[in-house]
C-alpha cells in the first residue's frame, strides 16, 4: 500500500518531466504560432487536446508548460532548502538566542503569503519566470527551516550525537557529518511536498499574470487565457488543470511515500 | 584528577534529579557508581561530560585536574572532550551513527585532536587493542552490520583513540548478554590497566562494579547514600538500600 503511493506518485511525475525532456526536442505544433483559422477547435486526431482562442495547439503548450513547472519547482524549492536547512540545523544545533531569533524570522517570512511576495515583486521588476521564483523559493524557506529544525532537535538529543560530542566533535563538523545525513530523508520529504506547493503558486501567480509572462505557456497563464471561454468551451480549463492535478498529487504522493519507505522515526518528526 | 564537588542537576521545576553528590578520583582511579534505573546515574556522567541539555541547571563543581568544568561554554568543553575526559554510552544499538560507516566514526574522534598522522592505522590499531577479531572489515562495516558486542567495543574504541585520562562507562554492559557481557568487561580492564586511565563506571549490577572498581558509591534517589573502598562495602554495608543490594547480588551469586 505504502510502495503503490510511491510509485503512483513516482509514475506521476515521471509524467511531468518525460513531458518537459520532449518539449526540449519536439512538440506537435509550435506553441507560438497563432493560427486564426484554427481558433477553439475540439480535440481530434490531428490535435487531441484542441486548439485554444489563439488557434495554438494545446498539447503542444501543455508540454512546454511542463518545462516551466519544473524550473521554477526545481529553483525555488532548492532555493529554500539551501537557505531554510542550514538555518534550521543551526537553530537546533545551538539552541537559546541563536535559535530565537531564526524561528521569529521564519515566523515573519511565514505569515507573508508567497502571493503578496509576488505582488511586490512583480510591481518593482515586473512579472516575470524570475520574481515568481524568487517569490515562491522565499515564502518555503520557513517550511524547510521548521523541518530541519525539528530533525536537528530530535537528532541532537540521539545517543550517536551525544557519542560523537563526547569525542569532541562540534559545530559545522558535527552538522555535517552527524546531523544532515540523518535528517536528509526528512528533507527530501519536505522538498517534495514543497515541489508540490511550487507548482501551485506558480500556477496561481500565472493565473494572476504575475509570473512568466505571455506568450510563453504555462498552464497557469493557460488556464487564465482560458477563463474567457468557460461556459462555450470548457475544455479548455480541464486540461491545463488537469496537468496541474497531476503534478501536485504527483509530488505529494511521492513526499509521503518517501515519508513511508523510510525510517519511521521520520514519522513523529514532520 | 577528578573532584566532583556538591553537584546538584535539576531539570525544570522538578525536584533534583541528582542532589549534593561528592567524590573524586585519582590518576588511575576507578569509581563504580551503582543505583537503580532513574537515580541520576547517566545524569551524573552527562554533568561531568558537560553533555546535559542547556534546559538542565547545574550546580556545585566539577574539577578536571584542577580546573573547573562545570559553566565553561560548549567550544572549550568540546576541546576537552574526547582529547581529556570522554565517555561511553549504554547502549550500543543508538550510540553509533546509522549513517557512517564505523571506521570513519573512529577516525573522526581521532582527526580532532591528532594532526597529520595515519588516521587508517590508528583506527586499525585501537580496534585491535580493543578485542576486535577482524579489525579491517570491522573498521569498513556499518553499524547495523555488527553484533551488539562488537558495537560495544567500537564505541569503546572511538572513545579511547586519543588516550584520554579520565573514561565515563555509563552501563557499557547491560544491554548485552552475559558472555559477552564478560568479555566486554575484561578488555576494559585491560584497557585501563594498558593505558592507566582514570574511570567512571556506571551500573546497576554490584557484582559488575566490584569486579571492576576499588572504589563504590551508592546512588539512590539522586543521592549518594554511602561511598566507600569495594571490599569494605560489600563485607560491612551500612545504608539499608546497599544492604539489599549486597544480599541480593550474594543469592544471585550462589544460585548463579
Ligand atoms: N533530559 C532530561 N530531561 C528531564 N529529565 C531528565 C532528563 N534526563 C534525565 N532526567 C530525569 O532524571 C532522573 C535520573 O535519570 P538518569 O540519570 O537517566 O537515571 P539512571 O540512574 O537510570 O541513569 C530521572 O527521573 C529522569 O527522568
Ligand atoms: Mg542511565
Amino acid at each position: 500500500m505504502r510502495k503503490l503511493q510511491f510509485y503512483l506518485g513516482l509514475a506521476l511525475v515521471g509524467l511531468v518531466v518525460s513531458a518537459a525532456l520532449v518539449s526540449l526536442v519536439w512538440t506537435p505544433y509550435d506553441p507560438l504560432q497563432v493560427v486564426p483559422a484554427d481558433r477553439l477547435l475540439g480535440p481530434s486526431p490531428a490535435h487531441p487536446f484542441g486548439t485554444d482562442g489563439f488557434g495554438i495547439d494545446i498539447a503542444s503548450r501543455l508540454l512546454v508548460g511542463a518545462r516551466y513547472c519544473l524550473l521554477v519547482g526545481i529553483v525555488s524549492v532548492t532555493l529554500a532548502a539551501l537557505v531554510g536547512v542550514p538555518l534550521g540545523i543551526l537553530a537546533g544545533q545551538v539552541g537559546g538566542w541563536v535559535s530565537e531569533v531564526v524561528m521569529r524570522l521564519t515566523d515573519i517570512v511565514y505569515a507573508l503569503p508567497a502571493l503578496l511576495l509576488a505582488i511586490l515583486l512583480a510591481a518593482i521588476f515586473g512579472g516575470s519566470t524570475l520574481t515568481a521564483m524568487a517569490a515562491i523559493g522565499v515564502a518555503t524557506v520557513p517550511a524547510f527551516a521548521r523541518t530541519a529544525r525539528a530533525g536537528t532537535l530530535q537528532v541532537m538529543a540521539a545517543d550517536y550525537v551525544l557519542a560523537a560530542r563526547a569525542c569532541g566533535t562540534r559545530g559545522v563538523a558535527l552538522a555535517a557529518r552527524h546531523i544532515w545525513p540523518n535528517i536528509a530523508a526528512l528533507a527530501g520529504v519536505q522538498a517534495s511536498i514543497g515541489f508540490a506547493m511550487a507548482i501551485l503558486a506558480e500556477a496561481a501567480l500565472g493565473y494572476l499574470g504575475l509570473g512568466t509572462p505571455r506568450p510563453t505557456p504555462t498552464w497557469g497563464t493557460m488556464l487564465r487565457d482560458s477563463q474567457e471561454f468557460l461556459f462555450t468551451a470548457p475544455l479548455q480549463a480541464l486540461w491545463p488543470g488537469l496537468a496541474i492535478a497531476v503534478a501536485v498529487l504527483g509530488f505529494n504522493l511521492l513526499g509521503d511515500g518517501i515519508r513511508d519507505l523510510t525510517d519511521p522515526r521520520l514519522r513523529e518528526a514532520s | 584528577m577528578l573532584a566532583v564537588e556538591h553537584l546538584t542537576v535539576a531539570f525544570g521545576r522538578r525536584p533534583p534529579a541528582v542532589r549534593d553528590i561528592s567524590f573524586a578520583i585519582p590518576e588511575g582511579g576507578r569509581l563504580g557508581i551503582i543505583g537503580a534505573s532513574g537515580s541520576g546515574k547517566s545524569v551524573t556522567a552527562l554533568a561531568i561530560m558537560g553533555l546535559l541539555p542547556e534546559y538542565a541547571r547545574v550546580g556545585g563543581s566539577v574539577k578536571l585536574g584542577g580546573a573547573e568544568l562545570v559553566g565553561l561554554p560548549d567550544h572549550e568543553y568540546s576541546k576537552l572532550r574526547g582529547d581529556a575526559l570522554t565517555m561511553v554510552f549504554q547502549e550500543p544499538m543508538t550510540a553509533l551513527d546509522p549513517t557512517m560507516r564505523v571506521g570513519r566514526q573512529i577516525a573522526e574522534a581521532y582527526r580532532l585532536h591528532a594532526q597529520g598522522s595515519k588516521a587508517r592505522d590508528e583506527v586499525l590499531r585501537v580496534l585491535a587493542a580493543v578485542g576486535m577479531p577482524d579489525p579491517a572489515r570491522v573498521a569498513d562495516s556499518y553499524p547495523h552490520e555488527l553484533s551488539g558486542g562488537q558495537r560495544q567495543r567500537a564505541l569503546t574504541a572511538m572513545a579511547v583513540i586519543n588516550r584520554p585520562g579520565l573514561v565515563v562507562f555509563d552501563e557499557p554492559t547491560t544491554a548485552l548478554d552475559m558472555l559477552v557481557q564478560a568479555q566486554v568487561l575484561e578488555m576494559i580492564d585491560g584497557l585501563l590497566r594498558a593505558t592507566g586511565a582514570s574511570c567512571l563506571f556506571i551500573s546497576h549490577d554490584i557484582a559488575v562494579v566490584a569486579q571492576l572498581c576499588a572504589h563504590i558509591l551508592v546512588m539512590q534517589d539522586g543521592q549518594a547514600v554511602e561511598q566507600g573502598e569495594t571490599g569494605q562495602l560489600l563485607r560491612a554495608p551500612r545504608h539499608p538500600y546497599t544492604q539489599a543490594l549486597v544480599a541480593a547480588a550474594r543469592k544471585g551469586a550462589v544460585r548463579g
